[in-house]
């Protein structure tokens, strides 16, 4: 108990610091809200410009692909709120900057996310809760104390499923020296769950459920909430959170483990 | 020209450090292919052609346009930026040879390398893979080929603008993807240009960056008569000009506002 309330206050203090920063620059918090929002709105431009053309994708209609869309960029903000350092354990290795987290009296994982926030992305989520709420007022969806219930648990498990997967594939970089690329690569990768996973082969979209399984981050829960998948999926998701979760987990402290600095 | 040729095997060596980087890169390119090559049948399933485009053109603008605008992620403007948030500006400013020329070459090598080890070997694997067509005639691939090159002037530009805004914010990564973002979506890297509301189509179509990769493109294809190929690449050259001015204006001004911290 005495140790949740340490991590606690010290949360509390990464974030101030973080908070801090971001008012130290203004200028550059202006350049990453555009950013990020440009980022995600290419890759949403294509498919809603190829979707008004063909009059929706297959069985989807163009709201229920700007909900999904919605669900994915949500999920991808948060990452980039909270665990955005997990992109930086290369450098950190390579740098042998852990060594100073791992001398330090707390877990070097907290120390690891508690560098670096970027709370710009809150205010670019917002764009994207908009976009949710758009959505599911033109599909005529009945909002029920069940679907909030579904969309808190979307936004728990889709953030582990996400972020997990960017930390296992960033903690290569404890071994090779490709880690990040590899990672930058998987992220490419996630472009296809902005997509309805139904218009690819099986072939991808069993690999986006079973191996990488982005699936869960936009198109199952969006299907479920278009009435287009069964109930399954409220089991489904926290299970696929919880393996990539623990691989995640795993990774890091193997890698932790393997760690010899760098002698400087 | 000679000095050139150094640059230009200086880069080559880089990128040959960081080869196995590269192919991952390569990866990527690869996947969004595939993602846009399968959107694209969905659309062609249910018609027969689009706006004159068929299914087999539409691939053939995919893999183009695609590989074309991959090269947004890279450019000069990473390493500008960081020689000027690093100090290192100082150095480069010493040399006997002008920062337009020694990042001109280095552009220069980074797109022979992309041509060589990107651009030309997945695009005969994905034409064989997925299908495409050849080039509508011989001129046109000439031109094709031409107008490429002649879109790097014009990217080269824009990257070195992008670059020199390091010397009022902080960071770089912010204005590196917002300048790669914003480039694939107006070049038409990722859907047709003729796509967009029609007076937003007709004003992209004379920007500097429809250059980039829906001119050559459509050149390619063959959708614009040889007259039309001319007036484009014209303006292609009046772009370049244009913002090879404004580059020079903004670095002239913005020189001399340069601090160099000491070590």
């Amino acid at each position: 108990m005495r140790r949740l309330l340490f991590y606690v206050r010290l949360w509390k203090g990464y974030m101030r610091i973080g908070f801090l920063i971001l008012t130290q620059y203004p200028a550059d918090t202006v350049i990453w809200i555009i950013s990020m929002l440009l980022r995600e709105a290419s890759g949403f431009l294509g498919v809603v410009t190829i979707a008004a053309v063909a009059g929706g994708l297959g069985n989807w209609s163009i709201y229920e692909i700007c909900l999904m869309f919605s669900l994915c960029a949500i999920v991808e903000a948060i990452g980039q709120a909270f665990f955005d350092n997990a992109w930086g354990i290369g450098h950190q290795v390579r740098m042998g900057r852990l060594d100073v987290m791992l001398v330090r009296p707390a877990s070097p994982f907290i120390q690891l996310l508690g560098e670096c926030f970027h709370f710009q992305a809150l205010i670019s989520m917002m764009v994207y809760v908009g976009l949710l709420v758009f959505s599911v007022l033109k599909m005529n969806l009945h909002v029920s104390g069940g679907m909030l219930l579904f969309l808190a648990e979307f936004l728990v498990c889709g953030t582990m499923i996400n972020s997990g997967l960017y930390v296992i594939f960033n903690s290569l970089n404890f071994w090779l020296v490709q880690g990040n690329d590899i990672a930058v690569f998987v992220q490419t990768c996630r472009e296809f769950a902005k997509y309805p996973l139904s218009v690819f082969p099986l072939l991808f979209r069993q690999f986006f459920t079973f191996v990488l399984p982005f699936g869960f981050v936009g198109y199952y829960p969006a299907a479920y909430l278009a009435g287009k998948m069964g109930a399954s999926i409220v089991w489904q998701m926290p299970m696929a959170a919880l393996c990539v979760g623990g691989i995640a987990f795993t990774m890091w402290h193997l890698g932790v483990g393997s760690y010899n600095s760098t002698g400087t | 020209m000679k000095k050139m040729k150094e640059l230009v095997r200086m880069t080559f060596l880089t990128k040959f450090a960081y080869m196995k980087a590269f192919w991952f890169n390569v990866l990527g390119t690869g996947a969004s292919i595939v993602i846009y090559y399968f959107l694209w049948q969905f659309v062609f399933q249910k018609q027969n052609s689009l706006n004159g485009f068929t299914m087999v053109q539409m691939t053939t603008y995919v893999i183009l346009s695609r590989i074309l605008s991959s090269q947004f992620g890279g450019g000069i403007n990473e390493e500008l930026s960081q020689w000027i948030y690093e100090g290192k500006i100082g150095v480069e400013l010493l040399r006997p040879i002008s920062l337009f020329f020694t990042l001109f070459a280095k552009r220069m090598g980074e797109f022979l390398f992309f041509l060589l080890f990107k651009g030309v070997p997945i695009s005969i694997l994905c034409f064989l893979i997925l299908g495409g067509t050849a080039p509508a005639g011989v001129l046109n691939f000439i031109l094709f080929v031409l107008s490429i090159f002649i879109s790097i002037v014009i990217m080269f530009f824009i990257e070195f603008m992008v670059g020199i805004c390091a010397f009022y914010t902080y960071g770089y990564h912010g204005l590196m993807f917002t300048k790669s973002a914003l480039l694939s979506i107006l070049s038409g890297g990722i859907v047709p240009i003729f796509l967009f509301p029609k007076g937003l189509a007709a004003v992209l179509t004379y920007m500097p960056f429809a250059g980039m990769v829906s001119v050559p493109v459509n050149i390619y294809l063959g959708k614009y008569v040889l007259a039309e190929s001319a007036k484009f690449m014209m303006l292609q050259i009046v772009w370049a000009l244009v913002l090879c001015l404004a580059a020079h204006l903004f670095y002239g001004h913005v020189i001399k506002k340069v601090v160099v911290q000491g070590g």
